[in-house]
């Protein structure tokens, strides 16, 4: 460890983002590098490969201005790590680390290496407790629950960045007062898009609660590479130290991912699919992995990284890779946006796998998973007519076709379209789902429970006895509920 | 305001696709409707605007408290029309039925009328911002009018052989200063002429 003072005047080549430092000593992969340029600033940079005598280096603000004379590093012998603080909280930074709210440095009650410890497996919590969005569609049919990791696919020029802000505005778990906070991580977004977030985190005074990382679309693309790796170690602290429960929001993992393909080229390393690094799976899975809960541990870390699928193709690698890791997915939809629907949110595509531990009795309403199976049956059903009717005319239906096409349309004018700033409670979410049944025939909920329906289902005197008349056959269907608990 | 033209048109290469992950503002020239002598070839369904909140306010007041309302129905109808599109490529028009077939002429006069203009046009070349709004306002009464008249059994080809649709899609060519005369006449033919379509109907 002698020689960690020595300064090296060996960098032989500066290709893209990458240094090459020769004739070196003891450097070990992913250490930290100071470098110090001719005029005499100073960088950082990380060792991305260390050979025999040899060390190859990123340098975070960029190559731009290094000659291979004057420039000279120094390995400073650990990792890349963030000075953390309960102070953060209220704080901008930038893509290294340092404030850029023009308020003085925090001082750091401890420093974290950025990679992260990872959760050992056998001390995870199963998170089970729902998160309110106030988003019917997520609430009702993809319910977001804490210590989850649940993504947004989305498409240049919809409006993703909107819903993100409004989930961060809403979040909250009924019925209890606890220390709530943001973790915003900002890669290579507009300055536009960042106002917009910030705006927004102010107009409701979340901005006090809410640690921010920007790197916007004209900052130094190698930055964000570590980006997220900063702000979720800023979130563990705040919710395995400090007991918070934290929201990460990560947008645009898209710039990550071409940042990352930015790296790989100038590495020459074999390219994968697309140009993406083989190992974008394994990468892209040590940020989603830090979602969770730990147990003994009141805080968690409910992770929503946003993506803009290239061309809106959701088998592109970028969705495709995130969707293998991550527990869900919440897609957006260009034709539902064209027809003025917000949030355009495409249900069928759609999912939550940590959903059913999260809803029922004592957590949501014990109808709920009925409610949500119903919906997502009916919806489909109605859907594929849609294709059916242009063909063959709406006359051409039988009554019950007519109700389930009806219902496909009520369900994306009521269900799906809300305001941005309308906070629907879990209650008025199953509410309107319940008023979307009573426009279908009775005996066709089959997938709710028949107590729910004779509790929950609006009924006119009209329907009463006819709703009587299909009570024994609809509870032959029972095998249909799921676990309702 | 930057150009961007990717090779073959395919929007889906790299340049393009990061230049839109940037960009709020996005007009996706589409070679097949230059082909149709579809100008300007502005790709209604592709293109965007990330500030239509910020600016709906300013045509709501400045132009006509109905435009995002306008705006909108426009746009969910042309997305419509799309869908059909498909269908109608396997079956032909003839086939479907009578309300998307009223659907489908809305939308064509929408894509025909007013989102087409002639550059080379002494009146046509530019389009003030009141006579927009008043063409789109009367195209939607159009699209509403009609689908009510073929719901009372007012055949679609009846309603094609109107004189006030043909006035329609002379709008645009209507002197910018004197337009809202005429204009009104034409919204009365239009009323007059379903009217006596439904009384035949029935």
């Amino acid at each position: 460890m002698s020689n960690k003072n020595k300064e090296y005047t060996t960098v032989t080549e500066v290709a893209g983002p990458l240094m090459i430092v020769e004739n070196i000593e003891d450097v070990a992969y992913n250490e930290v590098v100071r470098i110090k340029t001719a005029d005499g600033e100073e960088r950082t940079g990380q060792v991305l490969e260390a050979h025999l005598d040899k060390a190859i280096v990123q340098v975070f603000e960029g190559t731009k201005g290094l000659d291979t004379k004057l420039t000279s590093a120094r390995f400073i012998g650990e990792t890349m790590k963030l000075g953390v603080s309960p102070e953060m909280l209220g704080r901008v930074f930038d893509g290294t680390g340092n404030p850029i709210d023009d308020a003085p440095a925090i001082i750091p009650e401890d420093r974290r290496d950025i990679n992260g410890d990872p959760i050992n497996p056998y001390s995870r919590e199963y998170p089970r407790e729902f998160i309110q969005t106030g988003v019917s569609t997520i609430d009702g049919l993809n319910t977001l629950v804490r210590g989850q990791k649940l993504p947004i696919f989305s498409g240049s020029g919809l409006p993703h960045n909107q819903l993100a802000s409004q989930i961060a505005r809403q979040a909250k778990v009924l019925g209890k007062e606890e220390k709530f906070a943001v973790v915003f991580c900002a890669m290579g977004i507009t300055a536009e898009e960042a106002n917009l977030f910030i705006r927004d985190f102010e107009e409701t005074g979340a901005l006090e609660r809410t640690t921010m990382f920007l790197n916007l679309a004209d900052d130094p693309t190698i930055e964000r590479i570590i980006l997220p790796r900063m702000a979720l170690t800023a979130a563990e602290y705040l919710a395995f130290d400090q007991d918070m429960q934290v929201l990460v929001i990560l947008t645009d993992m898209t710039n990550y991912a071409e940042a990352l393909r930015e790296i790989a080229a100038a590495r020459e390393e074999v390219p994968g699919r697309r140009g993406y690094p083989g190992y974008m799976y394994t990468d892209l899975a040590m940020i989603y992995e830090r979602a969770g809960r730990i147990k003994g541990r009141k805080g968690s870390i409910t992770q929503i990284p946003l993506l803009t699928m290239p061309d809106d193709d959701i088998t592109h690698p970028i969705p495709d890779l995130t969707g293998y890791i991550t527990e869900g997915q919440i897609v957006l939809e260009r034709g539902l946006h064209k027809k003025d629907v917000y949030p355009p949110i495409s249900v069928l595509p759609c999912l939550s796998r940590l959903m059913d531990r999260g809803i029922g009795k004592d957590r949501t309403r014990e109808d709920h998973s009925g409610v949500a199976n119903q919906l997502y049956a009916a919806y489909a059903e109605g859907n594929d007519l849609r294709d059916l009717v242009a063909i063959v005319g709406e006359d051409a239906l039988s009554d019950r076709d007519r109700k389930f096409l009806q219902f496909a349309d009520l369900f994306e004018e009521k269900f799906v379209k809300q305001d941005d700033h309308e906070d629907r409670s879990i209650i008025e979410t199953l509410t309107i789902g319940w008023n979307l049944f009573a426009t279908l025939p009775r005996s066709e909920l089959k997938k709710i429970d028949e107590k729910y329906i004779k509790q929950y289902l609006p009924v006119d005197n009209k329907d009463k006895k006819t709703a009587k008349k299909t009570k024994s056959d609809t509870s032959q269907k029972k095998e249909d509920d799921s676990k309702v608990e | 305001m930057g150009a961007v033209s990717p090779p073959g048109g395919d929007f889906s290469e790299p340049v393009a696709q990061n230049t839109l992950r940037i960009v709020k503002v996005f007009w996706a020239l589409d070679a097949d409707l230059a082909d149709r002598r579809h100008f300007p070839s502005i790709n209604w369904l592709k293109s965007y605007s990330l500030y239509l909140d910020e600016i709906s306010s300013w045509w709501n007041t400045e132009i006509g408290d109905q435009w995002l309302k306008l705006r909108n129905t426009a746009m969910t109808l042309l997305q419509k029309e799309s869908e059909l599109q498909e269908i109608v490529k396997l079956v032909g028009p003839d086939a479907l039925p009578p309300k998307e077939r009223a659907t489908l002429e809305s939308a064509r006069m929408m894509r025909e009328d007013f989102l087409q203009q002639n550059a080379f046009h002494e009146v046509d070349t530019y389009c003030p911002g009141r006579k927009q709004y008043e063409m789109l306002r009367i195209m939607n009464v159009y699209a509403e009018k009609i689908l009510d008249a073929v719901d009372k059994h007012v055949h679609i080809d009846d309603i094609i052989k109107m004189k006030s649709r043909e006035q329609i899609a002379r709008m645009a060519t209507v002197s910018n200063e004197k337009f809202e005369e005429q204009f009104k006449k034409i919204e009365k033919q239009l009323d007059t002429e379903i009217e006596s379509l439904i009384k035949e109907a029935k």
